[in-house]
């Protein structure tokens, strides 16, 4: 009876506030502030309504990105909700966005203030809702609360998720750190005598493929790419400051930290010439600036790999052999660090229980596991204990690069056992950027990043698939991000960078 | 001409009728308030209630295209909370270097839309009830709604697998006469027709519903009366069907045009895969607005939207005084 | 020509086109049957061709190696695909009942000339014709005041109206009822809500069948709302799975440097080409199905019997 009144009362402060609205478009903007305090004290009826009985144990709302949810899943849910009611007193409810909604369904919640306890974020949304006031900050709790935790994950790593000196989110400790691998399917190898040792550079790659193409004929493509990934790793000596336009970017090993329009430096202009050359000569794709699905078996491509990776591509790609090898990295910086976050919302009120949650994510195999693969006997067979386990069905939702850390995870059956000491090790080995830590903040340069991104967004796919000329484009494109506020981007760009570090 | 003038005279009494009928309304809105209205206002009492809930409540929201929103507790609190910050969050509207091609896009392509999505309906309307086999008639309808329930996703992938360079109907059957592939997506110049197709094509079996009714609904009377005048099935069509379709080729005008600004996400964006090369043909205000949005604040997605209904309703009110200054009983206000 | 439908009167079988035109016609609707049949007919070959032979061989409009590999997927995700079909009828069904009678007697009312708030009802129809408050506040309405969320009515309500349906239906009120009958049955004593059931329903089936078709439509091909408001998947949508299963593809796809060495093993998950293309077949088959029984009103020269004279 009371949650309906409150109901009714809030959309009379709905109500008041259109008035309101009306007449603040109608007169002076100053006549809407006093009429507009009897309006909030109905909303925060409204928002008390929200709490829940005390004393019982705390069921967490996790927000969380994955695909079609299957029947069982509320019965994995429920085990898992057995496991941690009686070891922390937290029970959990997994919100899935699909992959494909997740853009449109996070931001509505997130922007109408709809409850929530934890959700999963990424670089491409991250600072802008710290920025908004959406999560909470953890930099003290999460060292008081859970020191484990804050124990576990590298500081460099931390130091990836920090806003303003503050910490925002909880990263999850995987691959954080960027390696690129370039790959070949080992036939190729052998037909053509390919020697990868001596395979640095893009460049050097001009030759191998120019044999595959002249050997295998006319509508073989040796370099077949795709128009979201492009060749990918192509920027990865830049670091984007997690704003997510290349055109702007700090390179990696840059001591003074500047800010540069990379599409004009010389080394990205030569690789675009060759990429150029090569979609000319039919060694990529005619149709890579559209196509979206990737082949599933590709002669050569580029991915972010870790040592024994080729495991699992063998399989899911029907490719006997592949044979790859490290081109790049392993580096830190703010965007690999921020690919996958839990943050915790601002107005929780259970934030030390979530992140007593999230603590035992990372620390506790058993729950690290079911969250992963789902039902235990029927999404999922333990091999050997909690270490290495079988899977028996391809329904599970959510994935595992968004939970928690890959470390207390267990290795599927089949990949080696090593699996996850090798990204340990890959991450121990990791340089950072010099610009590591820095995320730009955007809150006053909405237009020039709204425009700059469209202009970008006109020319990318052709440019990065190689089927415009760089020559001709790239004084293109730069005039026209500059005419979109490109300049203003890297003055703001530059300003904050020197700030932070000083 | 002066075999079809019994019937038209019919039809021009019985629009007299009502012109007069109107006007004698008029005089009576001033006497008072009557049970009949009171019934009526009950009669629309639910639907009203529906439109405050569903759509006026909500317009509170139109303020936050005003506002730098932050989040301060609740949805409300968000809203009252955040600073006013006059027009800043409309300026990235008017900074894009695009704007012009963007909006001769969008006007272009709905002024084609518009013309095209009447007349080839009212047309095809007219020509289905022609035809001596009702039964073919239905058959044929039945397959032109077909295209209306394929998503514009799904919609995209047809067109991929026609139009791939290596994989499509089209370029196999090109290279299988001996032509060259063509790489359909990169070539600018066949896609407004592409486009103009595709519109058609999908909103085809839709578009004719609305007019196959109103041609149903007319009396038989006046044709019988005009065939006994000898009138040939033309002069039915041009001087009977047309003129009692008037009312509602004009209101599904005014309806459009109140659209002009805004089109189709899905046939701009997913059908042409958001080819660069396309960029020219292709953006039109929405997909570009949708580009620049990808990032940006709420505030900015409801400024670009105030400014595309205001817009939308300027050109609404336009058309309805144009059409009141013609004619008007045809106006919709 | 001899049709099915039996012996027309003598007046209609002179009032007929001549059969030269009449060929003509046929043949320009041909055509455009075809035209929009073949895109389907592509959709179904892709459906039941194997992944390999698109692949190696492109797509095609019969399937050059036929596999039921898809059909297999859909059957074992029989029961999701059953319960989505489940949604979609349900919301559809009782959707366009509740919209015919909302949009219906709202056009009505504001096709009385007479009546005193027609002005005021005309710009309440209007204004949000042009003016929305926007997705986050209309979601914040909708979810959190009226509770819809992660119920079926959140699918239903929100379109139950549109004032572009109640426009239609306030034309064709105005324009095919004479205001001598609904003067005379006033004069007889009868209220509004007895004339508009008993004279203005029974004599507007076409009105009745347009509006009920556009919403039924409407319904059927929505994902929108589904995506919005349902949290739990088991209330999805036909059109809204399908929708989901198309786009995670592609968002997999844009984001794979933010996945890192996770990206390979997830799109190897993802649904094929083929089972999508299945899934829309799922979509437009029942539909097939069910618009003859709308169609019916416009086609069969039903006519408005009280009109006449």
């Amino acid at each position: 009876m009371t949650k309906t009144k409150k109901k009714w009362l809030a959309m009379g402060a709905a109500a008041a506030l259109l008035t309101t609205a009306l007449a603040g478009c109608g007169n002076s903007n100053s006549k809407s502030e006093p009429s507009s305090s009897p309006s909030s004290a109905g909303t925060q009826t409204a928002e008390a309504s929200q709490s829940a009985g005390s004393g019982e144990v705390p069921t967490l709302v996790w927000w969380t990105i994955g695909g079609q949810v299957p029947a069982n899943f509320d019965k994995a849910i429920a085990a898992m909700n057995e496991y941690t009611a009686e070891k922390i007193g937290v029970k959990i409810d997994i919100k899935v966005a699909n992959w494909g909604d997740w853009d449109t369904k996070i931001n509505t919640i997130v922007n109408t203030g709809e409850p929530f306890d934890i959700m999963f974020t990424n670089n491409s949304k991250y600072s802008q809702q710290v920025n908004m006031g959406a999560f909470a900050d953890l930099t003290d709790l999460v060292q008081s609360e859970t020191p484990d935790l804050y124990d576990f994950i590298p500081q460099k790593v931390w130091d990836g998720t920090k806003i303003g000196g503050k910490i925002y989110s909880v990263p999850t400790y995987k691959d954080s750190s960027l390696t690129q691998y370039w790959v070949f399917d080992d036939k190729y190898i052998q037909k053509y005598g390919i020697d990868t040792s001596s395979i640095k550079k893009l460049q050097d790659l001009d030759k191998p493929l120019r044999d595959m193409k002249a050997g295998e004929g006319k509508s073989f493509y040796p370099l077949s790419l795709t128009q979201g990934d492009g060749f990918n790793g192509f920027f990865n000596g830049y670091d984007d400051m997690t704003l997510g336009l290349p055109p702007i970017g700090v390179k990696v090993d840059d001591a003074s930290r500047k800010a540069v329009s990379v599409l004009e430096q010389p080394d990205v202009m030569n690789d675009l010439k060759q990429l150029h050359q090569w979609y000319k000569d039919g060694i990529i794709n005619p149709d890579a600036p559209t196509k979206t699905e990737a082949e599933r078996a590709r002669p050569f491509f580029a991915a972010q790999a870790f040592p024994g990776a080729e495991a699992s591509w063998q399989i899911t790609s029907g490719v006997e052999k592949y044979t790859m090898f490290q081109i790049f990295g392993p580096i830190y910086t703010t965007s690999t660090i921020q690919g996958s976050l839990n943050a915790i919302s601002a107005n929780s009120k259970y934030k030390n229980e979530a992140l007593k949650y999230l603590q035992l994510v990372n620390t506790d195999s058993k729950l690290r596991n079911m969250l992963a693969f789902g039902q235990l006997g029927v999404d999922y067979n333990n091999v050997d204990g909690e270490k290495v386990i079988e899977r028996t069905s391809d329904t599970w939702p959510l994935a595992a690069y968004t939970q928690g850390t890959f470390f207390n995870l267990a290795v599927t059956k089949g990949a080696p056992v090593d699996q996850w000491d090798q990204v340990r090790k890959l991450n121990d080995q990791a340089t950072s950027s010099t610009n590591l830590g820095f995320a730009l903040d955007i809150s006053e340069l909405g237009t020039e990043v709204a425009n700059t991104k469209a202009v970008w967004d006109k020319y990318r796919y052709e440019l990065l698939t190689g089927a415009s000329d760089p020559e001709k484009m790239v004084p293109r494109i730069v005039a026209e991000l500059k005419a979109a506020g490109l300049d203003k981007l890297m003055t703001a760009a530059q300003e904050q960078i020197d700030t932070y570090f000083k | 001409m002066q075999n079809d003038g019994s019937a038209y005279k019919k039809m021009r009494q019985m629009q007299g009728v009502a012109n007069m009928d109107t006007k004698s309304g008029r005089k009576r809105l001033r006497t008072r308030w009557r049970t009949q209205d009171t019934e009526l206002t009950l009669l629309a009492l639910p639907t009203t209630v529906w439109y405050i809930l569903f759509c006026f409540l909500p317009m509170f929201g139109l303020v936050i295209a005003f506002k730098d929103f932050k989040i301060h507790g609740g949805f409300l609190s968000n809203v009252i909370h955040s600073e006013w910050t006059g027009f800043k969050n409309f300026e990235f509207l008017f900074k894009s270097n695009d704007a012009w091609v963007v909006i001769r896009n969008t006007l272009g392509y709905n002024m084609i839309f518009i013309v095209l999505g009447i007349a080839i309906p009212v047309i095809l309307a007219l020509m289905i009830g022609q035809l001596h086999s009702g039964k073919a008639g239905k058959i044929y309808q039945t397959m032109m709604f077909l295209p209306y329930f394929l998503s514009w996703v799904v919609v995209s992938a047809i067109v991929w697998s026609f139009l791939s360079f290596d994989k499509g109907i089209v370029n196999q059957f090109l290279t299988g006469l001996g032509a060259d592939p063509v790489n359909w997506y990169m070539e600018p110049k066949y896609w407004p027709y592409f486009l103009i197709f595709m519109n058609v094509w999908k909103g085809l079996g839709y578009g004719m519903v609305v007019y196959l009714a109103t041609i149903t609904g007319i009396d038989s009377t006046y044709y019988e009366a005009a065939v006994i005048d000898g009138a040939s099935k033309w002069q039915q069509a041009r001087f009977i069907t047309l003129p009692l379709m008037k009312l509602v080729i004009v209101m599904m005008f005014i309806l459009a045009v109140g659209r002009i600004f805004y089109t189709d996400f899905g046939l701009f964006f997913q059908v042409p895969r958001d080819s660069n090369s396309l960029f020219t043909v292709a953006t039109t205000i929405d997909v570009l607005v949708y580009k620049q949005l990808k990032t940006a604040t709420v505030g900015m997605a409801s400024a670009s939207a105030f400014v595309q209904s205001v817009m939308g309703c300027l050109t609404i009110l336009l058309a309805n005084w144009v059409v009141r200054r013609v004619d008007p009983d045809s106006a919709m206000m | 020509m001899k049709t099915g439908a039996g012996y027309e009167t003598g007046l209609d079988k002179f009032n007929r086109i001549g059969a030269v035109t009449n060929w003509g016609f046929h043949l320009i609707f041909i055509l455009l049957a075809l035209l929009c049949l073949i895109p389907v007919l592509v959709v179904l070959s892709i459906s039941l061709t194997g992944e390999e032979s698109i692949r190696n061989d492109g797509y095609s409009l019969f399937p050059k190696a036929f596999s039921g590999e898809a059909y297999q997927y859909i059957a074992q995700q029989g029961q999701m695909i059953t319960r989505a079909l489940g949604v979609s009828v349900l919301v559809t069904a009782l959707g366009t009942v509740l919209g015919v009678v909302l949009t219906t007697s709202m056009g009505y009312v504001l096709s009385r000339p007479n009546y005193k708030l027609k002005g005021l009802l005309t710009w309440i129809v209007f204004i949000p014709m042009v003016f929305n408050g926007g997705l986050v506040s209309s979601y914040y309405i909708n979810s959190n005041m009226l509770g819809l969320k992660d119920t079926v009515w959140a699918l239903i309500l929100p379109l139950a109206v549109s004032s572009f349906n109640v426009i239609i239906c306030k034309t064709f009120f105005r324009s095919t009822i004479p205001d001598a009958l609904i003067e005379s049955a006033e004069i007889d004593g009868a209220g509004q809500l007895r004339i508009y059931c008993s004279i203005v329903l029974p004599i507007s089936l076409p009105v009745l069948a347009t509006i009920g078709l556009f919403l039924c439509f409407a319904y059927w091909n929505d994902w929108f709302q589904s995506m919005l408001y349902i949290d739990n998947q088991n209330l999805y949508s036909l059109q809204a799975l399908l929708n989901s299963l198309m786009s995670n593809v592609d968002a997999l796809a844009r984001n794979a440097s933010s996945m890192g060495i996770s990206y390979a093993e997830l799109v190897a998950t993802m649904p094929k080409e083929s089972a999508r293309m299945a899934v829309a077949i799922v979509i437009v088959v029942p539909v097939a199905i069910a618009y003859p029984f709308f169609q019916k009103y416009f086609i069969s020269g039903l006519t408005i019997g009280a009109v006449k004279g």
